[in-house]
């Protein structure tokens, strides 16, 4: 177990190690990912703006206009929704170097409750042009795809969480920015398509149907923005029976993108069950919450045997 | 008045009417904004900073932000006087397409450092640039014009907050306080009390001058300079709509274009100002 927070503030110390363009900024945020030796060893890097997450957002957009690369931490509820805009205006529109770097990702926010779930925010940062939408399933995810959108010059949403979380991938695990990566792949019953959280509870259904008998593929759409429309297809041919699991809303998430991807493509599942948000959340553990919103590995497992009837 | 700030006057009128001419052309814009900055502009742009027009982006150079980006029409008008790109082209302003956007436009409008328009986000641009240019230890300066409108926004008192406590004494901001927004009287509308007196509590200096008088603007700089460890700001009282009388004090003509009578009013006037410092 542990947070993706850890996996991408262990990949920046090492990146920043090699590179003196990566710049941090936060919004009182530094130490809940991790970024304490960062700021340590490199204390005329770190831009403390306090808890301004909107002045932290244009500034950083300020400091890519002079040549660096700036890592931007904070919530994702705050800066999904409270800093969108200059998210949307002064890193998006005029393409500038800034990573957003988001915890709380989803429902992350758990016990705190909704003012600190970003439960919104694919659907918020997907609308927006030139951003790319990056959700980490694991550590190991965020500290690979740390590494590669540090090495891309345009702005990108990094969608993390924020307690430990199963590691679900091995350290030797490869990714493709814009790919989905195939994390199990028994057969053709069913595919779940998943993002962040929701792909390791998908993988333990998938695991748990094999033993059933039935061969279902789950993919993570580890990137959402690209969308990769290739794999979501294929699956469709392939399977039929569609599921797509996120721990935020429907309403322009993930499963937003796979219907609209579907629709535009004359894909036609034979079924297509959308397992997420619709309201609000509320308060409990991930655990609780996942069970509470039939988003974990149970609700998915009656999902998929439902639809093969 | 010596023949520099004479024809410091001189260009800043002639701004004006570059001003005046594209919202009448374009039939929309914010005329009256740019009549009371246009003092402000000129002097930093013909007199203050160090720029190379051939090289936009020469990293040495001053930077400036128009955080109060809807008074367009008059930066664009600097910036092609200045030889950023062809005079003629500032009657593209709000065309299909044009790097002469509504609201000034970095990656589409040569000599533009920073995006700006929605209100209150260029003070924290020019913040990010000016912990840059300390962080790197660079001597260029970072300019910045705010209207007295947008300090309502919260975002102004973050920036401020931590331009104040990081001592950057290359920051210089002037708040083109000419007393006027959008539905009317700032201190109706949402009064700010003393401005001068907010930023001082951020840990700025501050410094409240007429920004009418080229002279002051010139001093006032010049004393913002010689403090080094804290920004600055330069709170100058103007006039909206300052040159044509019809749009002087009148907050109808935040975003207004003036009909074919009233263009020629104006640039009669502004003209006979252009001649006047000849």
């Amino acid at each position: 177990m542990e947070s993706t927070r850890t996996g991408f503030g262990h990949a920046l110390l090492e990146i920043a190690q090699e590179r003196e363009d990566i710049l941090v900024t936060s919004a009182d945020t530094y130490r809940s990912f991790a970024l304490g030796e960062f700021v340590e060893r490199f204390p005329d890097r770190y831009f403390e703006f306090g808890i301004a997450e909107q002045c932290m957002i244009t500034a950083s957009a300020g400091m890519a206009s002079e040549g660096y690369t700036v890592f931007s931490v904070g919530y994702s509820p705050f800066l999904s929704m409270r800093a969108v805009e200059q998210i949307r205006t002064f890193c998006a529109y005029t393409n500038q170097n800034v990573k957003i770097v988001a915890g709380l990702g989803g429902l992350s926010g758990d016990t705190d409750g909704v003012t600190h779930q970003g439960t919104e925010d694919i659907s918020m940062i997907r609308a927006i042009p030139n951003m790319m939408l990056v959700s980490p399933a694991d550590s190991v995810a965020a500290r690979a795809m740390t590494k590669m959108i540090a090495d891309i010059r345009t702005p990108v949403y990094l969608r993390l969480g924020r307690g430990a979380t199963p590691i679900i991938y091995d350290e030797d695990q490869t990714f493709e920015l814009g790919k989905a990566l195939t994390a199990r792949d028994y057969g053709t019953d069913a595919a779940i398509l998943a993002t962040g959280y929701c792909v390791g509870e998908a993988m333990k259904a998938a695991d748990a149907l094999k033993e059933q008998g039935v061969g279902v593929r789950v993919l993570d759409f580890h990137t959402i923005k690209p969308f990769d429309t290739e794999a979501a297809l294929k699956a469709c041919a392939d399977c039929g029976n569609i599921v797509v699991v996120e721990d935020g809303s429907i309403y322009g998430g993930l499963a937003g993108a796979v219907a609209e991807t579907f629709v535009e493509n004359g894909a036609a599942p034979k079924k297509f069950k959308r397992l997420g948000l619709t309201t609000f959340g509320t308060t409990g553990t991930v655990p609780q919450l996942a069970e509470f919103f039939g988003l974990d590995r149970k609700a998915l497992e009656k999902t998929v045997k439902d639809m093969i009837g | 008045m010596n023949e520099e700030i004479r024809k410091l006057y001189r260009t800043a009128y002639g701004l004006r009417k570059d001003a005046v001419d594209m919202v009448y052309h374009a039939r929309t814009g914010h005329a009256a904004p740019c009549l009371s900055e246009a003092d402000i502009l000129t002097a930093l742009y013909f007199h203050v900073m160090n720029l190379d027009p051939a090289n936009p982006h020469w990293a040495d150079r001053d930077r400036f932000v128009l955080s109060k980006g809807h008074a367009s029409p008059l930066y664009y008008a600097v910036l092609a006087r200045r030889g950023y790109f062809p005079p003629e082209d500032l009657m593209e302003y709000r065309g299909l397409n044009t790097k002469l956007q509504g609201h000034p436009d970095m990656k589409k409008c040569p000599g533009v450092d920073f995006t700006t328009g929605s209100l209150g986000n260029g003070l924290a641009g020019a913040l990010g640039m000016a912990l840059i240019g300390k962080k790197d230890k660079k001597d260029y300066r970072v300019f910045a014009v705010c209207g007295d409108g947008e300090l309502d926004e919260g975002i102004i008192w973050e920036a401020a907050t931590y331009a104040g406590n990081e001592h950057l004494g290359r920051l210089i901001v002037f708040v083109d306080n000419n007393g006027l927004q959008s539905g009317g009287a700032v201190e109706k509308i949402q009064d700010l009390g003393d401005i001068a007196a907010r930023f001082e509590a951020c840990k700025w200096h501050a410094q409240t001058i007429d920004g009418h008088d080229m002279e002051a603007i010139l001093d006032a700089v010049a004393e913002a300079e010689k403090v080094t460890d804290k920004p600055s700001v330069i709170v100058a009282k103007t006039i909206k709509g300052k040159g044509v009388s019809f749009m002087e004090g009148q907050y109808l003509w935040h975003m207004k274009a003036p009909n074919d009578e009233q263009y020629a009013i104006a640039c009669e006037e502004l003209e006979r100002k252009v001649k006047e410092y000849e």
